[in-house]
C-alpha cells in the first residue's frame, strides 16, 4: 500500500515539476502573468483524451468530439501538438498589445469563459462528467507494473522538458526573454520584438502545459472540468514563487513543497471532520505559505543566479590581428 | 579626441565641434511636417528639419517644447503621430520600436533604463542585434557559442572604455545615477548603432561623470561616425558637443543654428534663454 501511495506521489511530483517548468518559463523567466495557464492544461488534457478514447458510445447520454482511439504516445503528442496552437491563437491575440496587468486579466476572462463553455456545451467534452477511458502505456501491464511504467515515463517527460527549458533559459533566447521581463520598452528599443519573445515562452511553457495535462489524464484514465478551476494557477503561481521566480530549479523545488507537499499529500490524509475542511486547510496553508514569502523571502528559496560568462581571455588570442593599441570602442 | 577641460560643474572650457567624420554606417535622419497631439495638447506641431549622416545635433527647449514627444516618435515609440521620418533614406514612419532598432537607430531615455534585474554584462551582451541563439532553433540546436565569445569580447573592451569592469558583475540596480547613465550608453554601443537619439544623457550625473560621459559621446560620435540627436537642457553640454542646434517651443522648431548664432536670436532668447535685455 505504502509503495503504491509512494509511486503515485512520485507520479504526482514529476507531473506537477513539468507544469511549474512552463509556468515558470512563462511568469517567471519572461514576466507574463498567464493567469489561464490551466487552459492550456486542460486543452492538452482534452485533446488527449480525444485522440486516446474510441468513438462515443451510442447510449444518448456521452457525447465528445473525436474519439480517434489512437495508442500512446500518439494521443498525447496530439494534446501537446494542440495546446501549442492553441497558444499560438490565443498568444497572437492576447499579447500582441495587452500590457502584462490587462493582459493577467484577459487571460482570467478567457480561461473562465472556456471553463463556463465546456461545462455547458456537452456536445464537446460531455460537460460535468468529462471524457474517460483513456487508455495509457502498456494497457496488458498489472496494477503494479502500470505504476512503475508511468513514473518512468513521467520522470523522463520531466528530464526533458528541464533540458529543453533550460537549454533555451541559458542561451541568448533566454537572456532576451529575461530583458523582456525586466523593461520590455528597453529591449524593443535594441532591436529585440517583445511580442515574438513572449510567444515563443507562451508557446513553449504551452507545450510544457500541454505534456503535463495529458499525462494528467492518461494516467487518470480521463478528464473533465472539476480538475482545472481557475485556482489551480493561483497555486502553480505559489509555487514558482516559493521556489524562487525565474529559476527551474526553484520552480521545481516550490512544486514539490506547494503542489506536492500541501495539495497532493493531504489529499491522501484520511478526512477530518467534514469533507470541507481539508481543501479549506490546503487553501490557507498556501496562502500564509505565499504572504510569508512575500514578506521574508520575496526572492523564494532558490533565488535567480546571476547570468555566468567565461573568464575573460587574452585578446590576442581571442581576435586574431587585434592590437593593444586598437581602440576598445572601434574594433 | 577632443579637449575636454570641465572642472565640476562649471562650463566647458574647450571646444570639440569639429565634423565627425561620417563613415559609411552613419545614416541621415529626416523628419517631414511631424505632428503630434495628446487630447487638446498639440505636443509637436509641424517639426521638419534633416539631421545629415555623420552629424550631432543638439535639440533644446524648454519644459514641455516637445523634444521627448519628438525623440518618442522618430524611436517610434509613440506611434499617433502624423508626418514622415526617414532613416538613411527610407521612411520609417510608424514603424514599431524594434523594427526601427534593428535598422540601426538605437535611443537612450530621460530616465535610464536598464534591465535592472541583470548585471551590467547581461545588459551588454543583450544588446547585440541578429544573435543566432535569439531563436528557438539557434538556442536549442544552434553553435552561438562562437558569436557569444566574440560578443563577451567586444563588451569587455566596451565596459573597459567606459570603465565599467569593476561593476560588471552587479545587478544595474546596484547602480549609481551616473553608472546608470554611462551603462545604458555602454548598452547602446553594443547595439551597433548608426543612429542615437540621447534625451538627456547628463541628467542626475555628478559633475565628474557628466566629463566622462561627455568623452564618450564624442569619442563615440567621431570614431564611430555615427548621427547624433541629443536632447539636453544643460547648455554648456550642447555648445560644447554639438555642431548645430535645433531650438523647439511649443512644438515647432524655433530656430536652428549654432549656440552663439541663437543666443543672438530674439524669439530664442525670449521663449528659452530668458528675456531679451
Amino acid at each position: 500500500m505504502w509503495l503504491y501511495y509512494g509511486l503515485t506521489l512520485g507520479i504526482y511530483g514529476c507531473l506537477n515539476g513539468i507544469l511549474a517548468l512552463g509556468f515558470n518559463l512563462q511568469f517567471g523567466q519572461t514576466g507574463i502573468m498567464n493567469l489561464a495557464f490551466f487552459l492550456l492544461v486542460a486543452v492538452g488534457a482534452y485533446m488527449t483524451s480525444i485522440a486516446g478514447v474510441g468513438p462515443p458510445p451510442n447510449d444518448g447520454v456521452t457525447h465528445y468530439i473525436g474519439g480517434f482511439g489512437w495508442a500512446f504516445p500518439w494521443d498525447l503528442l496530439f494534446g501537446v501538438a494542440c495546446t501549442v496552437v492553441f497558444a499560438l491563437v490565443l498568444g497572437g491575440v492576447a499579447l500582441h498589445r495587452l500590457r502584462n496587468d490587462y493582459l493577467a486579466l484577459t487571460l482570467v476572462a478567457i480561461g473562465q469563459g472556456f471553463l463556463v463553455l465546456a461545462t455547458n456545451d456537452v456536445g464537446l467534452f460531455n460537460g460535468t462528467a468529462g471524457v474517460n477511458g483513456v487508455a495509457g502505456p502498456f494497457p496488458q501491464a498489472s496494477v503494479a507494473d502500470y505504476e512503475w511504467i508511468f513514473l518512468g515515463v513521467s520522470f523522463i517527460a520531466l528530464v526533458i522538458v528541464f533540458l529543453v527549458i533550460a537549454r533555451l533559459v541559458r542561451s541568448p533566447l533566454g537572456r532576451a526573454m529575461k530583458a523582456v521581463r525586466e523593461e520590455e520598452g528597453a529591449a524593443s528599443s535594441l532591436g529585440k520584438n517583445p511580442w515574438r519573445l513572449k510567444m515563443i515562452a507562451f508557446a513553449v511553457g504551452a507545450g510544457a502545459a500541454g505534456l503535463g495535462g495529458g499525462l494528467f489524464a492518461i494516467y487518470v484514465g480521463g478528464w473533465n472540468v472539476q480538475a482545472w478551476q481557475p485556482g489551480e494557477t493561483l497555486i502553480l503561481l505559489a509555487a514558482v514563487i516559493v521556489g524562487g521566480r525565474g529559476r527551474n530549479l526553484g520552480a521545481l523545488v516550490g512544486s514539490l513543497i506547494v503542489l506536492e507537499g500541501i495539495v497532493t499529500v493531504s489529499n491522501f490524509l484520511p478526512a477530518i471532520g467534514s469533507v470541507e475542511i481539508l481543501p479549506n486547510l490546503q487553501s490557507i496553508a498556501i496562502g500564509v505559505l505565499l504572504l510569508a514569502f512575500l514578506w521574508w523571502r520575496p526572492q523564494g528559496i532558490l533565488p535567480e543566479q546571476k547570468e555566468k560568462f567565461p573568464p575573460a581571455v587574452v585578446q590576442s588570442e581571442a581576435r586574431p590581428g587585434a592590437t593593444p593599441q586598437q581602440s576598445p570602442v572601434n574594433p | 579626441m577632443t579637449g575636454l577641460a570641465v572642472d565640476g560643474d562649471s562650463a566647458p572650457t574647450a571646444v570639440g565641434q569639429s565634423q565627425a567624420t561620417a563613415t559609411a554606417t552613419a545614416a541621415s535622419i529626416r523628419l517631414d511636417d511631424i505632428r503630434c497631439a495628446y487630447g487638446g495638447v498639440q505636443a509637436v506641431n509641424g517639426v521638419s528639419f534633416e539631421v545629415p549622416a555623420g552629424a550631432f545635433i543638439g535639440l533644446i527647449g524648454p519644459n514641455g517644447a516637445g523634444k521627448t514627444t519628438l525623440l518618442d516618435c522618430i524611436s517610434g515609440f509613440n506611434r499617433g503621430y502624423s508626418g514622415h521620418v526617414y532613416l538613411g533614406g527610407q521612411d520609417i514612419s510608424r514603424w514599431a520600436p524594434h523594427k526601427i532598432a534593428s535598422k540601426s537607430l538605437v535611443r537612450t531615455f530621460q530616465t535610464p533604463r536598464l534591465f535592472r534585474g541583470m548585471t551590467v554584462m547581461s545588459n551588454l551582451m543583450t544588446a547585440p542585434p541578429r544573435q543566432i541563439g535569439e531563436t528557438i532553433r539557434g538556442a536549442i540546436f544552434g553553435s552561438w557559442k562562437d558569436e557569444e565569445q566574440k560578443n563577451l569580447v567586444h563588451a569587455r573592451e566596451v565596459a573597459a572604455s567606459f570603465s565599467l569592469q569593476r561593476v560588471l558583475d552587479n545587478y544595474c540596480s546596484e547602480l549609481s545615477g551616473g553608472q546608470e547613465r554611462i551603462a545604458e550608453l555602454a548598452r547602446t554601443l553594443m547595439a551597433d548603432c548608426k543612429a542615437i537619439l540621447l534625451d538627456e544623457p547628463f541628467a542626475g550625473v555628478s559633475p565628474a561623470n557628466r566629463v566622462r560621459l561627455a568623452e564618450h559621446l564624442v569619442r563615440l560620435w567621431q570614431e564611430l561616425g555615427v548621427t547624433i540627436i541629443m536632447v539636453e537642457h544643460r547648455l554648456e553640454w550642447i555648445e560644447q558637443l554639438c555642431s548645430s542646434v535645433q531650438v523647439m517651443a511649443n512644438g515647432r522648431i524655433l530656430a536652428s543654428g549654432t549656440m552663439n548664432e541663437l543666443r543672438k536670436d530674439r524669439q530664442v532668447l525670449e521663449a528659452y534663454l530668458g528675456a531679451a535685455p
